[in-house]
């Protein structure tokens, strides 16, 4: 096991004091980078097997990263370490390719536990959010049908709409192209199973998105 | 009348006196050719003691020579002739009165018989009849020009 | 009279050219105004059409893009999560106990049962409809449905899964057993097997794509994918039933961009399956074999421009037709007007012809009566001096003299006479009434017809022109009388009474057809007529063949003016 390589991001000088010591008992700890680029500079240079990393870092986003890295070199194993108790977010982590989801206020065992399940080719979830991956996976889901349908970017597509701005003001409102916001607009009419403005007005009330 | 009296009256032709006096006639008319003639054609039997061309003169001649007859244009400058030989008659400033005029129309005729003018003479028979029409006049007789329109029956 | 003349000659000059040039202006300018008006408004309703057609064009064309652009991104989404699924699934504790049971060969009770409840919670979750752990054989382990597809088909999947390492996301195809169209999710497991789980493509992806948003009339999406030189539709399509797969056809010789457009999406306006005219947008889905087609009936998206072009046209008409109508109405009222300018120029021309006539006249009259036969009175007289110069002897001067005399008193009379014709100067002296009565007498003098004169009323406020006018009508009608009635006898009533002055000249002669009476043609009657008019008057005229005529005039006595200037 020591001669595992890894390669640890966060941007919380903290957390890294608290990590460093403790990794590099345990294993190879080539590397610690505080942002996305450098994570992905470090990772081509230093070629690890495990990247231990949080997910909200500047220059980059965590998953993109995730992503990046998974495509480039697919041997690479990573996990994420964040303090978000999410399921949906340990789902979308686990299918941008991270092999493991472990959070912040999690044991030191468990980190550890979680690298070395990861090395050998498993994938490891936190004890805080579900035993096994595919629980999780079911878990998530059915978590996900149950909210409202709309993400927070559709509900504020939605509220202008409603509000009876045109596509293109809602676009310059939100700072999107005006095509994103047409194909938020379709998204959200197909969601929710309608097939005019009207009715989508009549959705938003509804909603509560805006009074009668 | 007193024969012995040194003031004598204006003595009109037809009164018996030692003398005959001529008539005695002021002429008007505001054309003075004409003027001239008629006074050339009356000389001879008349007295013309005046003529004047407008009719406030004509009554003022009137009033100043007391003549037997006047002879006026009806048409004159400042007064007509017509009005004038009425104002004359009224006052008695003369004994007759003839129109001499170019106008053949009855009612100017009878206008002026109303007005006690008992003479119409056309101009153009003038010549003819202007001496007769006096005679007749002075004696308190009308006389009417011959080619005078008599009113229609 | 040269003077009086050529100052009427002047007047009508400038009245007829001075008209003519104002109206004919005022004309060019209200045509050339409603010209360029009805020009704007055609322009204004062109370039609204125009933009109103830009609109509606880019407006549809939006829509499709974004229908496009969402339904790819969200597929393309749906593939990620399922790859992404079984990414979850290949790291999970599940694939020990898949491992192992491949390697023995054999399947426990305990295992399968373990096996089975993973299978079928994902199954549940994720809407697979069946789950099955094959060997590279294709030979099936565990199985959650029966209705897999068959074991060439798992055999295939199961080594494409293997032979790569990696989880796989297999193409549509359809199951020749239960004709269903299936997409595989493949999990290889070790390099000794695979877990395969079947998409159904009826239970999201083919009512995904059904779906449109708005309500249309022919839209639709579809996908398909390139085989060779053809195109292989993958889902139904509205129009044609039964293309499932089956449906194929060459690749239409038109150009094909290269995949960097295709990626952000192709446009184009081009014959479609059926060779119907459509608007289609052609979007690659990323990290896939597939390509989305959005497409809409070319008809449907010009349906409301043609009903904005059949609007269009209709406002055009309308417009068309009001400065039509406009143009025609203003024509009309510049006629009228100038018919009407043009009749009261008339009348008002005549008016003063007919005063410098009768200027004329009494100048000419007064000229005669008072200068020419007074001269000749003159001479009369001095004739009758001459004669009473000549002696008692010589007879034959004296006869000479007076025939010259009587010459001249002729000629005097003749001269009075025709000045009297010309201007009755008695009219001013004493009156219409005296005017009247000495027409009559010397009418009498002339022409032997009588005339029965009957007179009322008085006529002293009479203003001097409608005296004159009345005189004259009278005058013409007595005329009248002599010439064409061939009687002896005539009267005319004249009357005074309540402000109207009434005149009727009435003989029982020759008469004339009632219509020509009506008519009053004749200079004498069109003398009369016009000169009823200038005083305000009304003008009556009866008339029978054999029966006599009556000419009636009835004048206003307080407004009657002659002269209108």
């Amino acid at each position: 096991m020591l001669n595992t390589r890894i390669l640890l991001a966060d941007d919380h000088a903290v957390v890294v004091q608290g990590l460093e010591s403790l990794l590099k008992k345990s294993f190879d700890l080539v590397g610690v980078v505080h942002d996305g680029r450098a994570l992905l500079d470090a990772a081509e240079k230093l070629r690890p097997d495990v990247i231990v990393t949080d997910i909200s870092m500047p220059e980059l986003n965590g998953l993109d990263a995730i992503r990046e890295i998974r495509t480039r070199w697919p041997g690479m194993k990573v996990i994420v370490l964040t303090m978000h108790r999410d399921t949906q977010l340990a789902v979308e982590a686990f299918r941008a390719g991270a092999s493991g989801y472990v959070l912040k206020v999690s044991s030191a065992e468990e980190l550890i536990r979680a690298i070395e399940e990861v090395a050998k080719g498993r994938g490891y979830v936190t004890t805080l959010l579900a035993k096994d991956l595919i629980t999780l996976l079911v878990e998530a889901r059915s978590q996900g049908t149950a909210d409202t349908p709309l993400t927070p970017r559709q509900r504020e597509v939605l509220q202008l709409i409603a509000e009876g701005r045109t596509m293109k003001a809602v676009a310059s409102i939100l700072h999107i192209s005006p095509r994103t916001a047409e194909s938020h607009k379709y998204e959200i009419m197909n969601v929710l199973g309608v097939k005019t403005t009207a009715a989508l007005v009549q959705c938003a009330i509804r909603l509560k998105l805006i009074a009668e | 009348m007193d024969h012995g009296s040194v003031v004598q009256d204006l003595p009109t032709s037809g009164e018996v006196g030692w003398a005959r006096t001529r008539i005695r006639v002021v002429l008007a008319d505001d054309h003075q050719e004409l003027l001239d003639e008629i006074r050339r054609l009356l000389v001879v039997e008349f007295d013309v003691v005046c003529s004047v061309s407008e009719g406030l003169a004509l009554v003022k001649a009137a009033f100043e020579w007391r003549p037997d007859v006047i002879i006026s244009d009806i048409k004159m400058p400042h007064l007509s002739g017509a009005e004038a030989a009425r104002q004359i008659l009224q006052k008695g400033l003369s004994k007759a009165a003839i129109m001499l005029t170019m106008y053949n129309e009855w009612d100017l005729v009878r206008s002026s018989l109303e007005a006690g003018i008992l003479g119409y003479v056309l101009k153009v028979d003038a010549g003819e009849e202007l001496i007769p029409a006096i005679r007749r006049v002075v004696n308190g007789q009308t006389y009417l020009s011959r080619r005078v329109h008599r009113p229609a029956l | 009279m040269t003077g009086v003349s050529k100052n009427r000659a002047n007047m009508h000059n400038q009245l007829f050219v001075g008209a003519g040039r104002l109206s004919s202006q005022r004309w060019r300018i209200l045509i050339l105004l409603l010209t360029v008006g009805a020009a704007a408004s055609v322009a204004a309703i062109w370039w609204y059409y125009l933009r109103q057609r830009d609109a509606t064009e880019s407006a549809v064309v939006n829509e499709l893009v974004a229908i496009a652009d969402m339904k790819t991104k969200h597929i393309a989404n749906w593939r990620q999560e399922r790859i992404g699924d079984g990414r979850v699934v290949a790291s999970s504790s599940l694939m020990r106990t898949a491992g192992r049971v491949l390697l023995d060969r054999t399947v426990t009770e305990a295992d399968r049962t373990d096996i089975l409840r993973v299978l079928s919670a994902l199954a549940q979750a994720f809407s697979y409809s069946s789950a099955t752990l094959v060997d590279v054989a294709g030979n099936v382990l565990i199985e959650l449905n029966g209705d897999h597809a068959d074991s060439s088909q798992l055999r295939s999947l199961a080594r494409a899964a293997v032979q790569s390492g990696e989880v796989q996301l297999s193409d549509l195809y359809s199951d020749p057993r239960s004709e269903r169209v299936l997409m595989a999710v493949t999990i290889p497991v070790a390099r000794v097997g695979a877990l395969i789980l079947d998409i159904e493509a009826s239970r999201f992806l083919y009512p995904f794509l059904e779906s449109w948003p708005t309500a249309s009339r022919t839209a639709e999406t579809y996908l398909l994918r390139r085989e060779g030189n053809e195109i292989v539709y993958l889902s139904k399509l509205r129009h044609i039933q039964e293309t499932l797969l089956v449906f194929r056809r060459p690749i239409p010789s038109s150009v094909l961009p290269d995949e960097n457009v295709l990626k952000t999406g192709w446009l184009r306006k081009t014959k479609d399956y059926r060779g119907v005219p459509a608007l289609i947008m052609i979007r690659r889905i990323p990290d896939s074999p597939w390509y989305l087609n959005a497409k809409i009936d070319v008809s449907e998206v010009e349906a409301p421009l043609r009903r904005l072009w059949w609007e269009m046209a209709l406002i055009f008409l309308l417009i068309s037709f009001a400065s039509g109508g406009g143009v025609g109405l203003v024509w009309r009222s510049q006629q009228l007007r100038e018919r009407i300018r043009t009749g009261t120029e008339i009348q008002a021309l005549n008016a003063r012809l007919i005063n410098a006539q009768e200027e004329e006249r009494a100048r000419l009259a007064r000229e005669l009566h008072d200068d020419v036969c007074q001269q000749i009175a003159a001479a009369s007289i001095a004739m009758s001096n001459l004669k009473s110069d000549i002696s008692e002897q010589q007879a034959g001067a004296r006869a000479q003299s007076d025939r010259v005399q009587q010459k001249l008193a002729d000629l005097a009379e003749g001269i009075r006479r025709l000045s009297h014709e010309l201007h009755p100067a008695l009219l001013e002296h004493a009156g219409l009434a005296s005017a009247v009565r000495g027409f009559c007498s010397e009418f009498y003098e002339v022409t032997g017809v009588r005339v029965a004169l009957e007179i009322n009323g008085s006529f002293d406020d009479l203003p001097r022109a409608t005296a004159l006018c009345i005189y004259r009508i009278a005058q013409e009608a007595l005329q009248n009388v002599a010439k064409h009635a061939k009687v002896t006898d005539a009267s005319i009533q004249l009357k005074s009474s309540r402000g109207i002055v009434s005149l009727t000249i009435a003989d029982c002669g020759k008469g004339m057809a009632p219509d020509r009476a009506v008519a009053a043609v004749g200079l004498g009657l069109i003398s009369i007529k016009e000169r009823t008019r200038l005083v305000n008057g009304t003008l009556d005229i009866k008339s029978q063949p054999s029966q006599g005529t009556t000419i009636s005039v009835r004048i206003p006595a307080e407004n009657g003016t002659a002269a209108r200037a």
